[in-house]
């Protein structure tokens, strides 16, 4: 049995069992959802897309073309339109790893951690999801030059929830790892 | 989060997770997905469940959709959805440490969250591409601009925000959910264990029962009369907007074009309640009333006609037709009725 942080109390009936508040984990859920739609929302904004998200996705498109052109794949970017040996594909909005990115950092800033340790973790996501899309843009080149017609079944299916498996695993690794005790006090082992 | 801040134990029980175990289970969720929707869209069953999905959504959009279907032009159809209920099969199949009974439930309850969503999204998809349809088609405005970015401000909830995070979503709740966290409270109710031992079985939080039941139910009672009476203002503000009673006038012309005079009767009258001003609008509505043999309606007509338009010469050039409507050989007849002006682009 383990013993109990300091500020804990053993309840009733279960000494081993430690203090805990539902409210907090609703609360975790709460501020996620909030986050993940106000940042959907604010991603929407004109002067966002064209201050940020647009510039963004051309250089994603940009990048991921020279990757492909690196690995073989005659690939020219302009602007959000690449045109992939045979293929030809528009980088949309959403194609750019912000709303993966998102998923992440709203999980993150909704989990009780301290300021530094969420900034850590927006980091690691940062360069976790915007890898992953940089490798997914580059697949799908190579899908839409070699099999267009799986194009959309490994866009929309398969990368988009790859993507989001890469998102819970930076979560759990960044909450096991990284996020540090709760409340920024004690380090607790659960049971 | 303040350092004196108490600690909150559902995160430290992350802290000790079973990380390789989970993120393993989730790798396996992703490939049992693949094979599912191999076998989902390989068999048939997705276009199945579009069909499913299309036939009441698409029956309750035109029902309430305030405009009869554009002629000439196909009625919408969805195209793709997200596949969040193969992939909740998978996650089902590998949550192994929860126990049957629990996990059955979870499945049913969030198929059908699961439905409801693409319920919900098939209808706003259905509705934003008939509009889109009308517009790039014949150029009719079905839906006002504002009405189109609130529309697909809502889709966007329903169904781009679910389509990225859904999976993310599952996999917390299976891995939080086989690590123990979503365990039954003693007495059958879902919360998590420690919270019911440390209570001693009693209940802090919200808790179900008659109070939430009432509050729901007021909460209903005055959210569902506002948004209906929110709902049934903005129809007859909208009535008004000059872009509506064009949007009237155009699918107007398309009826007359196609000689279905009673459809095209009813538009344009639409068009003139909403105060159009259109020339080819009152020429045409007379027009059919006089075709009819309605020769009071057709005078009653351009009256109306008189009184609304600004134009002085348009109104004295109905002025002349009201007058004239029954000598075949005036000018002012011919021009109106027996000519009508061809169409706006």
């Amino acid at each position: 049995m383990e013993s109990l942080p300091a500020g804990e109390t053993a309840p009733r009936g279960n000494p081993g069992a430690k203090q805990q508040n539902p409210v907090r984990f609703g609360w975790f859920v709460v501020l996620f959802c909030v986050y993940l739609l106000a940042g959907n929302l604010f991603l929407l904004l004109p002067p966002v897309r064209t201050g940020f998200v647009d510039p963004w996705t051309s250089a994603n498109a940009s990048w991921a073309a020279g990757a492909a052109r690196f690995l073989g794949l005659p690939c020219e970017a302009s602007g959000i339109m690449v045109s992939a040996g045979q293929g030809q594909l528009a980088i949309k909005p959403g194609c750019n790893g912000v709303h993966a990115l998102l998923l992440c950092l709203s999980a993150i800033l909704a989990y009780p951690a301290s300021w530094p340790r969420r900034l850590l973790g927006v980091a690691l996501a940062a360069v976790g999801v915007f890898g992953l899309n940089l490798v997914r843009l580059v697949n799908l080149f190579f899908v839409a030059d070699r099999f267009p017609s799986r194009l959309e079944f490994f866009h929309v299916y398969v990368w988009q929830t790859l993507i989001a498996l890469l998102a819970f695993g930076i979560f759990l690794v960044w909450g096991c790892f990284l996020a540090g005790a709760p409340g920024g006090t004690s380090r607790t082992v659960g049971g | 989060m303040p350092p004196g801040a108490p600690p909150e134990p559902w995160a430290a029980r992350l802290r000790s997770f079973p990380l390789r175990r989970e993120i393993f289970r989730a790798i396996l969720a992703f490939l049992l997905y693949l094979g599912f929707y191999w076998a989902w869209s390989g068999t048939g069953l997705h276009t199945a469940y579009l069909d499913l999905l299309s036939r009441p959504a698409g029956a309750l959009v035109r029902r309430l959709g305030h405009f009869p279907p554009v002629p000439g032009l196909p009625g919408p159809r969805l195209e793709s959805m997200h596949t969040l209920g193969v992939f909740l099969l998978a996650v089902f199949l590998v949550s192994t440490r929860v126990p049957w009974p629990r996990r059955v439930r979870a499945l049913a309850v969030s198929l059908v969250a699961v439905l409801a969503l693409d319920f919900v999204s098939a209808i706003l998809g259905l509705q934003l591409q008939a509009a889109k349809n009308a517009f790039e088609g014949p150029g009719i405005l079905i839906l006002l601009p504002v009405e189109y970015n609130a529309l697909e401000c809502l889709w966007y909830v329903a169904y781009v925000i679910p389509l990225q995070a859904g999976p993310f979503v599952l996999l917390i709740l299976s891995a939080l959910a086989n690590v123990g966290f979503l365990e039954p409270k003693r007495g059958g109710r879902e919360t998590s264990p420690p919270f019911a031992e440390e209570t001693g079985g009693k209940r802090t939080g919200i808790r179900p029962g008659r109070k939430r039941i009432l509050a729901l139910t007021v909460t209903a009672a005055v959210a569902l009369p506002a948004v209906v009476v929110t709902a049934a203002l903005w129809m007859r503000a909208r009535e008004f907007r000059p872009l509506h009673a064009g949007a009237h006038a155009r699918l107007a012309d398309l009826y007359f074009e196609r000689n279905e005079l009673p459809s095209a009767r009813t538009q344009y009258l639409a068009a003139t309640a909403g105060g159009s001003e259109s020339e080819r609008v009152w020429r045409r509505l007379t027009l059919i009333a006089y075709r009819k043999g309605d020769r009071a309606e057709a005078l009653r007509i351009l009256t109306r006609a008189m009184e609304t338009v600004r134009d002085p010469a348009l109104a004295e050039q109905f002025r002349a037709l009201r007058d004239d409507i029954d000598m075949e050989d005036s000018p002012a007849r011919n021009q109106i009725i027996a000519i009508p002006p061809p169409p706006s682009p």
